[in-house]
């Protein structure tokens, strides 16, 4: 707890409350932003019926209720920015990575062959995967959008979604890392091996930050169990 | 009457508060004490979930504003909202006819 929500009971319940809603910060700051304005508005409030400073905002955070209850309240919507933040940034960087690795296979000497590029077996799996991510990714936005079907169930399908779009990705891209690599990296060209080297560290580090990013969304819909 | 009286009813009457104007939170809340004769005093804290959730199925939208050096966020219905406050108050006139017939007794008068 820090100094100013240690010695302000409006700062500490908000504080309480901001410790137990996981995801972006944006809509976190944003519900906390709208909550510090109703607390003030209730000690105010308790001040103009004659309470002194202290004891009004003490009323005021009692009146308001407890950080958990608050907290879990306010789940489905973090829930839902959560799941379309990881939807959101795997929409963005799986054509990025993709073009870094079709930069890399046409940047390798004219005429040479990498079977695992090129055969129609693994062009078949890329096209598997493209859409099974794309549509995990629009179930995850439909879900986590406004006036969903199921109101009740859509932030875990949300959730869910986000996560197996993830887990697909990450699947895409250790079957990159590990069909690719290698065929490619015997071609020579500082070229090729600079577009080869792009390649595999984005794939790399998105498979690491996906991995991480579908992990928090399974966590985060066990919470609401 | 606390929270625990309103629940089922709540987003009915969050919608009804927002009828007449634009309200922030601690408005709406005024405006439910006042309109219920101090009937109900809700948490305040309850309040504000309930907000975003009618905001997330399209019923309210919200703004933005800074007011004494303070941000606030201000309700106001949508056409959707007005649609469904028209809905649940026909409803809710059936549903209340209903009971209150019960409760005072017509049915048991007419029961042979």
């Amino acid at each position: 707890m820090t100094a100013a929500a240690r010695s302000d009971p409006i700062e500490g319940l908000l504080q309480a409350i901001g410790s137990r809603l996981p995801g972006p910060a944006k809509p976190r700051e944003e519900i906390l932003a709208e909550l510090r304005d109703g607390l003030l508005e209730v000690a105010e409030a308790n001040q103009r019926r004659g309470l002194g400073h202290g004891e009004a905002v003490q009323l005021a955070v009692h009146q308001f209720g407890d950080a958990p209850t608050i907290a879990a309240a306010f789940w489905p919507e973090m829930a839902a920015a959560r799941a379309r933040r990881v939807v959101f940034g795997l929409f963005v960087t799986g054509p990025i990575v993709v073009a870094l690795w079709i930069w890399a296979a046409r940047s390798r000497s004219l005429g040479s062959e990498s079977g695992a590029f090129d055969s129609s077996l693994s062009h078949v799996a890329a096209l598997l995967l493209i859409a099974a991510t794309i549509g995990c990714g629009i179930w995850a936005i439909i879900a986590a959008g406004r006036a969903p079907l199921w109101p009740h169930i859509a932030p875990q399908m949300a959730l869910l979604g986000a996560a197996a779009m993830g887990g697909i990705a990450v699947v895409a891209d250790l079957a990159m890392l590990s069909t690719l690599s290698a065929p490619l990296a015997s071609f020579p060209g500082p070229v090729h091996q600079v577009a080869l080297a792009s390649a595999m560290l984005a794939s790399a580090t998105r498979l690491i930050l996906t991995s991480l990013a579908s992990r928090s969304c399974l966590a985060m819909r066990t919470m609401a169990t | 009457m606390g929270a625990e009286a309103v629940k089922g009813h709540l987003d009915s009457i969050l919608l009804a508060s927002l009828e007449a104007q634009p309200l922030h939170g601690y408005a709406i809340m005024e405006a439910v004490r006042d309109g219920s004769r101090a009937s109900f005093d809700l948490p305040t804290g309850t309040v504000y979930p309930a907000l975003h959730r009618l905001e997330r199925a399209g019923l309210v939208r919200s703004k933005w504003s800074t007011v004494s050096g303070r941000r606030r966020r201000t309700y106001e219905l949508t056409e959707r909202g007005r649609r469904r406050l028209r809905e649940e108050r026909q409803a809710w006139k059936l549903f209340s006819r209903a009971v209150s017939n019960l409760l005072s007794g017509a049915a048991a008068g007419a029961a042979p």
